[in-house]
């Protein structure tokens, strides 16, 4: 008994161990049934949510945001998530060292769809937190696109 | 002995290792305002109280993304007049606050920016709320809040600032 709790603790710690070196950092943000949501005019025109993650790879970092989407009017324009990341260090205060946006391809169906955009950034130095903005719009021609507010989310340095 | 050493040490760093991986954010923490004895923040004119208020703030991740959210119960001491309501002020830090309850940071707080309740002209307790969104290039923020009285002609009398726990976002 004792050397089966013995040997599950063991192969807990190889997973933890094994998976903290990795060093992958993810966050979560919103869900199906409370997504983010984008109006214009008073009107919902698309929702998401999905999981923000950055994984670090010799000296460069890949940022990227798996998010779920739906066009909740999908006759007309199409609708997109923005990511606005950066990386901070921190002395007496903290400051964006380094960081960049990108966003999802066009989506238009009425119904949910991942898309996992992302961006390998080189990062010279340490940093000592990451933070995504992240937001839901809807793709118009003409004039600004409009958004939802931004969920902003992140994790310490991995 | 040594296996329950060993054990020990295992288990202990599995600790360490899961509270270092855990974020440590504390979205929907509920701080109540006033803090401490105080049960309400109180907007004066020449000595004679006009509106009074107290409430919750908590950051909150919504479906219009992160916002500092004030919840105030707001009671208008003279209705009938000029009306009662809240103002929040969300105030932010670029610093590296420490527990417990992040009073102490790096650096200053700053404003971020601000939203007012409805008003209210009801001399009973009326519930209100003010919400702003938080800014992406910090961790911590906190809420201000003050009570005042709208008056048309002449600057709103209010309370002096109340100021939440700070929290990490």
């Amino acid at each position: 008994m004792r050397r089966i709790l013995q040997q599950a603790i063991a192969l807990a710690v190889v997973v933890v161990l094994a998976s903290a070196t990795a060093g992958w950092a993810t966050q979560g943000w919103r869900s199906q049934s409370k997504p983010l949501r984008v109006f214009d005019g008073g009107v919902a025109k698309g929702a998401g949510y999905g999981s923000f993650s950055a994984a670090p790879a010799s000296g460069r970092v890949k940022v990227s945001n798996a998010g779920k989407l739906r066009d909740l009017k999908p006759t007309g324009n199409s609708i997109y998530h923005d990511t606005r990341y950066s990386f901070f260090t921190c002395g007496s205060g903290c400051n964006a060292a380094t960081g960049s946006t990108f966003q999802s391809t066009r989506w238009n169906g009425n119904y949910w769809r991942k898309f996992t955009p992302s961006k390998t950034h080189n990062l010279s130095s340490a940093y000592d937190f990451a933070r995504g903005a992240i937001k839901v719009c809807e793709d118009q021609k003409f004039s600004p696109d409009p958004c939802s507010g931004q969920v902003v989310t992140g994790f310490d340095h991995f | 002995m040594k296996a329950r050493l060993a054990v020990g040490a295992v288990l202990g760093a599995v600790v360490l290792i899961v509270l270092a991986a855990v974020p440590s954010n504390a979205l929907n923490r509920i701080r109540e305002w006033p803090r401490g004895s105080v049960a309400n923040i109180v907007a004066k004119e020449s000595g004679v109280p006009q509106a009074r208020a107290h409430g919750t703030w908590k950051v909150r991740d919504t479906s219009n993304g992160t916002r500092s959210i004030s919840s105030a119960k707001v009671q208008d001491l003279r209705p009938g007049g000029n009306s009662a309501f809240v103002e929040l002020r969300t105030q932010s830090n670029s610093g590296i606050c420490a527990s417990p309850e992040y009073t102490s940071c790096t650096k200053k707080w700053y404003h971020y920016k601000s939203d007012q309740t409805r008003r209210t002209n009801s001399d009973r307790w009326v519930s209100l709320s003010a919400s702003t969104s938080v800014d992406q290039a910090d961790s911590f923020t906190r809420g201000v809040m003050k009570v005042c009285e709208d008056q048309r002609l002449s600057p709103d009398p209010c309370s002096g600032y109340t100021y939440t726990y700070g929290d990490k976002y």
